[in-house]
């Protein structure tokens, strides 16, 4: 709907001519921002001036027009009335230009076919102008310069301009519409072609909308435009136990996923295996225990997958062993699929008789273990206040581990009742015995 | 059937392979001695200081120590000072007022050994040996002192990358009057 905003429409007392290489214009300052579409112009005729072209061009510092057309127009000339009462001919400029305020523009109206016996006479106001924003100007070698003369700033020329408010739909707030929406029969799809916002909380559609009946595609879709969507928010708010996980890892391109919040909220026992590893695969700080205590694929699970699926150094190995009942898994896989990562220190605890209390094991300087005595007998530990702690034990002299039994390393009495070690011992006194 | 018998000490017994040359401290805290004393240790990794209890490590002290062991010397200071020494699993020495949890728990068995095969005595193993002379302090007849010795001691790598560590000891013998003897 146009409506008018500058004008200058009242007063005239003579008129301009126009004509071949004699451009006339009158400069206008909006007072608000608008998308001009079309100015009127009070006009007339002498024989046939042909084709008129009105545009909007910018001014110069002088107040003169400067530059290509902003936007432009045509009418017919030849069609204007000859003489009084003359006419306001409104001539539509294309798309429009959205025009600043308080910024100065120049209508500027040439026939390029006229000549001194055709031309177009463009009424102004010669004795009282009082448009302060604008003034007449005139150039008679078609738009190259314009006059500098100080007569110009006496006349205004009949002018108005129409336009157009410009749209301000981008600073509705998205929970403003939500609040005023107050329907649960909304379209999410809808809702998400509608928006264009990024900034839209996942919170605000979730609580606006109906969110059983959400398709989590659908959702999922509509929020890969935003990284910041928490995916806590997504699963705690729906219970799907349908949800495709593939779906899921899909749409969220992130690195931060958490894997809490993804195991927290399926709690499903149909999840792929394959696709959960996939999606860790983007996380380095996936921990393997959460997949098995919260996934609870314990027995079914095969460790051939997990193994493939982890490509990172971190992996427990009491987590795969706690997750799957121990005695079934085999070794050659745990340590084919570990590579050096695995801690010799668990696999060898793993195989431990279970009804040993205590276990002495050997370690270098650096604490790590090279062997635990699992045929030492006669195990002697006894404490003296304020001397050192002797640590005895005997051992099969063919035992191979008797190899370990070094000056430079260590001895480790440990517990495994309570999984703690009782004390550190360093080497005394080694001696072969026959009974 | 053959059985090798193992016979271990708890990590304190580390600090009585460490030989204290010379030390002397007069009317020292026993914060300070404890620590001059530790950082004498040349095995590696070293016992570090750890909690030495409030009543302890603030009283003073003076010691002698020469050609003993660290460990000697700790058990000597404190006999004059009371509490319980020891040193715990991360290789901290600590200095309590009570035995806390540890105490009584024992694991016994009984030997019954007949006929000794072979033997290896670790506490007498000796890798680097500190000689000396006649004379008291700094006037001792030290190896340093004999032609072409720059040291106070004499050692066998050969036999500290064999054994894993360095394992140092003291030789007094107060005849000696002259470096060059010391060293032969």
């Amino acid at each position: 709907m146009s409506q008018l905003y500058e004008y200058y429409n009242e007063g005239d007392d003579g008129d301009s001519a126009l004509g071949g290489d004699i451009w006339t214009a009158q400069t206008f300052t909006p007072t608000t921002e608008h998308k001009i579409t079309s100015v009127k112009l009070k006009l007339y005729r002498l024989g046939s001036p042909g084709t008129i072209i009105v545009s909007i061009k910018a001014t110069d510092g002088n107040g003169h027009p400067t530059g290509n057309d902003l936007c432009s127009g045509t009418t017919n000339g030849d069609t204007l009335p000859t003489d009084s009462p003359y006419e306001w001919r409104e001539i539509t400029l294309g798309d429009g230009y959205l025009l600043s305020a308080d910024t100065k523009y120049a209508i500027v109206v040439r026939a390029l076919n006229g000549d001194v016996s055709n031309y177009i006479k463009w009424r102004f106001d010669t004795s009282s102008p009082t448009y302060t924003e604008g003034n007449y100007e005139t150039s008679d070698d078609g738009g190259v310069s314009w006059s500098d003369s100080a007569s110009r700033f006496l006349y205004d020329l009949m002018f108005e301009d129409w336009g157009e408010v410009i749209p301000t739909t981008k600073t509705v707030s998205m929970d403003t519409l939500l609040r005023a929406i107050d329907t649960k029969a909304i379209s999410l799809d809808t809702y998400l072609r509608e928006t264009d916002a990024k900034t839209v909380t996942l919170d605000a559609i979730l609580k606006a909308i109906d969110i059983e009946t959400v398709s989590l595609d659908t959702l999922i879709k509509a929020l890969g435009l935003s990284k910041t969507v928490a995916l806590d928010a997504i699963l705690g708010v729906s219970a799907f136990v349908t949800v495709d996980l593939d779906a899921l890892i899909v749409a969220r391109d992130l690195e931060s996923i958490s894997v809490d919040a993804l195991l927290k909220g399926l709690a499903t026992k149909t999840i792929s295996l394959d696709a959960y590893i996939k999606a860790i695969n983007l996380v380095e700080s996936v921990n393997l225990d959460m997949l098995i205590a919260d996934v609870g694929l314990t027995k079914t699970v095969a460790l051939d997958a997990i193994l493939k699926g982890i490509e990172e150094q971190t992996v427990d190995l009491d987590a795969i062993l706690k997750g799957i009942a121990t005695t079934s898994v085999s070794l050659d896989a745990i340590i084919g699929g570990l590579f050096a990562t695995i801690s010799l220190d668990t696999i060898l605890f793993k195989a431990l008789p279970p009804n040993r209390i205590y276990t002495i094991e050997i370690r270098n300087g650096d604490g790590d273990l090279l062997a635990i005595l699992e045929n030492a007998h006669g195990i002697s530990y006894e404490q003296i206040i304020n001397s050192p702690h002797a640590l005895t034990f005997n051992l099969p002299a063919v035992d191979s581990k008797v190899s370990n039994i070094l000056l430079a390393n260590e001895y480790w009495l440990r517990d495994n009742q309570t999984d703690t070690v009782i004390r550190k011992f360093k080497l005394q006194h080694k001696m072969d015995s026959r009974p | 059937m053959i059985t090798t018998e193992v016979e271990t000490l708890d990590l304190i017994s580390q600090l009585g392979k460490e030989t204290v040359v010379e030390y002397e401290a007069e009317d020292a805290t026993v914060s300070t001695i404890v620590n001059a004393l530790l950082a004498l240790q040349v095995q590696t990794p070293a016992i570090t200081v750890g909690t030495i209890d409030g009543a302890y490590s603030a009283l003073t002290r003076s010691i002698r120590v020469d050609g003993d062991t660290i460990l000697r010397a700790l058990y000597r200071l404190r006999d004059t000072v009371g509490g319980y020494i020891y040193v715990d699993n991360n290789r901290a020495l600590q200095w309590t007022s009570s035995l806390g949890e540890d105490k009584g728990q024992q694991i016994r068995y009984r030997k019954n050994l007949k006929g000794i095969e072979r033997e290896i005595d670790y506490t007498k193993l000796f890798n680097r040996i500190y000689a000396y002379g006649a004379g008291e302090g700094t006037a001792r007849i030290k190896l340093s002192d004999a032609e072409g010795q720059t040291e106070d001691y004499v050692e066998d790598e050969g036999s500290q990358t064999e054994w894993g560590g360095i394992y140092p000891g003291v030789f007094t013998e107060r005849s000696i009057t002259h470096p060059d003897t010391l060293l032969a």
